[in-house]
């Protein structure tokens, strides 16, 4: 139901239906009141005379016409004595009419007629005003008379209601048309919504350039509301681009003072302070790498179309690892499945990508353990440690950002993120599993499957 | 001695990189701007030189022909903050030899300072120390704590290959490119030998290096 009335085709057809009625009925009274002539008033009381006259008409036994005594019309006598009533059909005088009415009719050589209007200037019902008019009824053409039937105020509801009958029947054809055609140009009118909407659905970080379509086709109505849309979507586009940047800077601009501190820490003489610190500046480097990497990847400015063969890139993360690995007494072993698998994407993000999971696997590892890299014959990238394992709750949540396992855990938890985005960036995606006999396997995929 | 000339406007940075070059025999000149590294560049001939991007003056890259003009054959290695793919290919485009970004430590500019110093074209390079090992570049002579060491040629090239990338995985197909030469038969298996017979050579002088392997990857020196 609620939908219902909130549907902008049923709103628009009641406010029809009501404006419409409204405005008829007063139209209808302000014609007839701009048109009115000497004598109307009897006309009109004439209307719902006809109406209780031709109700009344009942056919007896013996297939005589006679105006019956109904409640409706004996109500009328009583209320209104000095009003005549007469029927006529062809030229007879139906029974039932007033007597006096009947005698003057004949007076007057009961006269055929459609419909008329006169004084009676003798009899007893001289100075009475007559009305005489023609109605269809199921016995042909009737002729209702009536004699000093003045319109009253109590007859204008039954006037009212008699003259909306037709209304009813000119408007209904109207509205049936409005309520069939309503819809369907709602419909059409409101096409350009839907594009529009389905447009609004593609709009995230990733597409902040979308708009929603504007221009031919969509209605002017609309064009203010998709225009005041489009240009907050612009203010959003560009406060976000600003804060993507400001990362970036910001990152950025703490690359010189590190730089100082890693020439002054390699000024000192070698102690396990200076490796302390040595250690402290390498994790800050990976912080500021991480930031802009993912400043970088949600700003999308970066190449995804360089072609690269991925067992090579896998190859290199892991030689390049293998000093920390042999720093931390792990080693790393390498296992292609494949020679070569060429993909399209970005070398940065995907190399950055990988060395974070082989050095989150480095750190699970336990000591004198090997971490397994292999590039299975699908294309995908294990990173298999010994280590603990993920519990299988976290195993979505560990690739939210600043998700971390316990605080002793070195890093701000952006590494499994930044794998995350990477994977997406490339269409690809990666997961964590059980390492059989206890250990967390990552999979990582930089493709879009098949 | 090696001279290399270090192009940098902040002055503690220069400094400081220069004292830590200087430890290991290089010996550095110092410009803090465009201006002052066009008048050092017309004086005085480098090996190399390490030039930074941003500069109180103006773009580093800007330097790039007077730097070729002037020092016909020196490596320029870019030292900056900016990281961007793009930046690093306008960097290598225009005629960098390689690239470090900040922050860097000691080692690894010296590391990279060494590669570029040994391709062809460049100034002999500097000694190469590794444990008890030293490697002399321009001579292609290996000694252990002061006494020849004596190999064979193909061993003496697994030697230069993995000290000169000590502390890093030297991977096989650079192994292999740099032991056999063009016209050479390339033995895979061979490869392994050779390594092994060094590493054997290595343990019984006590030259306090190791040869680490990495499986299907490559081979690692490390002092140990």
């Amino acid at each position: 139901m609620r939908r219902f009335t909130a549907s902008l085709s049923v709103r628009l057809i009641v406010w029809f239906i009501v404006v419409q009625s409204g405005v008829s009925v007063l139209a209808m009274g302000l014609s007839l009141f701009l048109s009115r002539q000497p004598g109307d008033e009897y006309a009109f009381a004439q209307m719902r005379l006809n109406a209780l006259v031709v109700g009344a008409l009942d056919e007896g036994p013996d297939g005589q016409l006679t105006i019956s005594d109904t409640p409706a019309l004996r109500a009328f006598k009583a209320q209104r004595p000095e009003v005549g009533i007469a029927a006529l059909r062809g030229s007879s005088v139906l029974p039932g009419s007033s007597p006096i009415l009947a005698a003057a009719l004949g007076d007057l050589g009961t006269p055929r007629f459609n419909s008329a209007g006169f004084v009676l200037t003798k009899g007893p019902l001289a100075g009475s005003t007559v009305v005489a008019t023609s109605v269809p009824s199921r016995w042909g053409p009737i002729v209702v008379v009536g004699a000093n039937n003045l319109l009253r105020v109590d007859d204008v509801p039954a006037l009212l209601l008699y003259m909306s009958s037709y209304l009813v029947q000119v408007m209904g054809l109207v509205m049936l048309g409005a309520a069939i055609v309503t819809p369907f140009v709602i419909r059409r009118a409101l096409r350009p919504l839907n594009e529009a909407s389905l447009a609004a659905e593609q709009i995230d970080l990733r597409r902040r350039d979308l708009r929603l379509p504007e221009g031919k086709g969509v209605p002017f109505e609309l064009a203010g509301l998709v225009a005041a849309i489009n240009a907050a979507l612009a203010r959003l586009d560009e406060g976000v681009g600003r804060q993507q940047r400001f990362a970036a800077e910001v990152a950025h601009e703490l690359r010189a003072p590190l730089a100082i501190l890693a020439a002054r820490i390699d000024s000192q003489p070698e102690s396990e302070t200076v490796l302390g610190m040595r250690r402290d500046l390498e994790r800050m480097r990976t912080l500021v790498d991480q930031l802009l990497l993912i400043a970088s990847l949600e700003a999308q400015d970066i190449i995804l179309n360089e072609p690269l063969d991925l067992v090579a890139l896998a190859r290199d993360v892991v030689a390049d690892c293998t000093p920390v690995a042999l720093a931390r007494r792990r080693t790393l072993a390498f296992g292609p499945e494949l020679v070569r698998l060429e993909i399209q994407g970005s070398r940065r993000i995907l190399y950055g990508a990988l060395t974070n999971l082989v050095e989150n696997a480095i750190r699970a590892e336990p000591s004198g353990g090997v971490v397994e890299v292999k590039v299975c014959d699908s294309g995908e990238i294990l990173v298999i440690d010994q280590g603990k394992g993920v519990a299988p709750d976290d195993r979505e949540r560990i690739f939210d950002p600043f998700w971390r396992r316990d605080d002793c855990h070195p890093g701000a938890g952006l590494g499994l993120t930044i794998v995350k985005e990477a994977a997406a960036a490339h269409g690809g995606c990666v997961s964590v599993e059980e390492t059989l006999g206890g250990g967390a396997t990552f999979r990582f995929r930089a493709f879009p499957t098949a | 001695m090696t001279r290399i000339l270090l192009i940098e406007d902040e002055p503690e940075m220069a400094a400081l990189v220069a004292a830590n070059l200087a430890k290991s025999g290089l010996l550095v000149d110092r410009a803090s701007s465009c201006q002052t590294a066009r008048e050092t560049l017309v004086a005085v001939r480098y090996a190399l030189v390490l030039l930074d991007r941003r500069l109180g003056d103006g773009d580093g890259l800007t330097l790039m022909p007077t730097i070729r003009a002037s020092q016909p054959g020196a490596p320029i290695i870019l030292l900056t903050a900016l990281d961007r793919l793009d930046d690093k290919v306008a960097g290598l485009d225009a005629g960098a030899d390689d690239y470090l970004t900040k922050p860097f430590f000691n080692d690894e500019l010296l590391a990279r300072i060494r590669a570029a110093l040994r391709r062809p074209g460049a100034e002999p390079a500097i000694a190469i120390a590794c444990g008890r090992v030293t490697f002399h570049p321009q001579t292609r002579e290996a000694s252990v704590a002061e006494a020849p060491l004596v190999l064979n040629r193909r061993e003496l090239l697994v030697l230069e290959a993995l000290i000169c990338r000590a502390g890093r995985v030297v991977q096989r197909d650079a192994l292999l490119d740099a032991v056999y030469a063009l016209d050479d038969e390339v033995q895979p298996k061979a490869l392994d030998a050779h390594v092994s017979r060094l590493r054997k050579r290595l343990i019984d002088l006590e030259a306090g290096v190791v040869i680490h392997p990495v499986r299907n990857v490559g081979y690692m020196m490390t002092a140990s």
